[in-house]
């Protein structure tokens, strides 16, 4: 199990030679080990710009930091495995290839591999499904096989980036029960990313909302959901009421972008 | 297309209605043969020249030629142009020289390449690579930045170090459109043999065809256009082969063999 520690991080992004815009804004944040961390905002709010920053595809202004178990991060690598919103899987190789294909950039044996691949497989309902080539799938099916995948090569933590976002409601709804099911399982730490407040309750332990234009935390809201997280805890009270409470949150922020689109806002 | 025997007796009925015009336009609309032999004419011409030899032997040679120029330039241009495509320094580096070299025509390229090389096989395989390689690098270049980034960054969150991101990922993932780039540019290697063959040749297809002009042996002419053609249906089909054998996952809808 790891930790991940941000401390005051910020990205600027230039956009003409004398101008820039602040897209995150002094993030600190941190989640430990085995949370399930959702950060949840407006579109723009830098969410995702974060997550890729927390991957190493993007980096972060100098005095940022972005810690694993400690350590400073530098660039991608294998201990945080990403889920995109986009289907990545590769093409020409089967379901299982697909799966193993982390474990192989590491040399690691046939057998082993196949049995770590077998393992992802089961747990994520792939069953029946591992020879198939990714372009026969449905988009459930290859966001399926794209968390197998990242499972399989036993990062530290899971990165995902609004995974379900391009899936119709009723998969997205079979999917987050799925890796609800996943997690409990496996424990491990994982920055979950979303614009779907119930998403974003009914998967994670705490959850940060963000505000947009500088992309701020707004605040942090655990949750304590007791029993089963299954689709009927939506219409529970604790459900209904950190529901408002978000809801809140993200309304101020609308109210204020619309107010600053009419020009008197702020 | 529902299966593949109504392709097969399809692409037939259009080489069919071909040979019909031209033969009603010979018998019936009587044109000079000496524009347009007969197919009948053309037929002989093939029958003598392949009897004597001498057709297979230039339809090797100019193959060969053809083979030898566009390897030589593949090979030079598959690294150069996924180096073009991947580091912003070798784009500034060769991008800008490739363009301005891909629109010198290969023509006019033939005295230094005759000073440079002189008679010989080399100055043919000069011309082809000359006509093929610019145009090439910047095709594989854009196929292989045509690839979508978000796979090469799952491979890089899966580990992926920077050589298997090219060789494991790049590689693979472009291969579909670096083998159409190739079935490309062979194909144009055929213009440049003929470029090459025109002059300071004493064998080949394109040398026959430019010979028999002088003899108004319009027969021979279309016996020698007949053998490229038919080369070129074979090279085609041999591309659509290895395509459909190496990148399945690739297959389109109207895809076959």
């Amino acid at each position: 199990m790891s930790e991940l520690e941000i401390r005051n991080l910020n990205k600027t992004f230039r956009v003409t030679k004398r101008s820039s815009v602040t897209a995150l804004d002094n993030i600190s944040l941190n989640v430990g080990s085995g949370e399930f961390a959702v950060l949840v905002g407006p579109s723009g709010c830098g969410k995702s710009t974060l997550l890729n920053i927390v991957a190493g595809l993007d980096t972060c202004d100098p005095g940022g930091e972005v810690l694993l178990d400690g350590k400073q991060i530098k660039g991608p690598g294998a201990d945080r495995g990403m889920v995109f919103q986009s289907y990545t899987l590769f093409p020409w190789l089967s379901v299982r290839k697909n799966i193993e294909f982390g474990p192989s950039l590491r040399n690691v044996s046939e057998p082993e591999r196949r049995t770590v691949a077998e393992k992802f497989i089961k747990e994520t309902g792939l069953t029946g499904f591992e020879d198939m080539l990714p372009g026969g799938l449905s988009g459930g099916m290859k966001q399926r096989v794209a968390i197998a995948r990242t499972l399989a090569n036993s990062p530290k933590m899971l990165l995902m980036d609004e995974p379900f976002g391009a899936l119709d409601a009723q998969t997205r709804a079979v999917m987050q029960e799925m890796l609800s099911k996943v997690w409990q399982k496996e424990r491990t730490t994982v920055l979950f990313v979303t614009h779907d407040i119930d998403e974003a309750i009914l998967m994670g332990t705490k959850i940060y909302v963000m505000s947009r234009r500088p992309g701020r935390i707004k605040q942090m809201i655990p949750v304590n959901i007791s029993g089963e997280r299954g689709h009927k805890v939506t219409l529970s009270p604790e459900f209904l009421a950190i529901k408002q409470q978000i809801m809140d949150l993200i309304w101020e922020e609308s109210e204020q972008a619309s107010m600053e689109v009419n020009g008197d806002g702020i | 297309m529902t299966n593949k025997k109504s392709y097969k007796s399809t692409s037939f009925i259009s080489f069919a209605v071909i040979i019909l015009i031209w033969f009603t336009a010979t018998r019936v609309f009587s044109v000079n043969k000496v524009f347009l032999p007969s197919p009948g004419i053309v037929a002989e011409a093939l029958k003598r020249l392949l009897k004597d030899g001498m057709l297979l032997r230039y339809t090797w040679m100019s193959t060969k030629r053809v083979f030898i120029g566009w390897l030589i330039s593949v090979i030079a241009a598959l690294p150069l142009g996924m180096l073009t495509a991947t580091s912003r320094f070798f784009k500034a580096l060769l991008q800008p020289v490739m363009e301005f070299m891909r629109y010198l025509p290969v023509v006019a390229l033939v005295p230094l390449t005759l000073l440079y090389f002189g008679i010989g096989e080399s100055q043919k395989y000069a011309i082809i690579f000359l006509g093929t390689f610019f145009q090439l690098i910047l095709m594989v270049s854009d196929s292989v930045a045509s690839v979508d980034r978000n796979m090469i960054n799952a491979a890089a969150t899966l580990g992926a170090a920077k050589k298997q991101q090219y060789f494991r990922v790049l590689l693979p993932a472009a291969l579909p459109s670096l083998l159409d780039d190739m079935r490309l540019t062979i194909g144009w290697a055929w213009t440049y043999l003929v470029v090459a063959e025109m002059v300071a040749a004493d064998a080949g297809l394109g040398y026959m065809i430019l010979k028999n002009q002088r003899y108004l042996a319009t027969d021979v002419i279309f016996a020698g256009l007949i053998m490229i053609g038919l080369v070129g249906l074979v090279t085609d089909f041999a591309f659509r082969l290895i395509s459909y054998i190496a990148v399945p996952w690739a297959r389109r809808l109207n895809d076959n063999v």
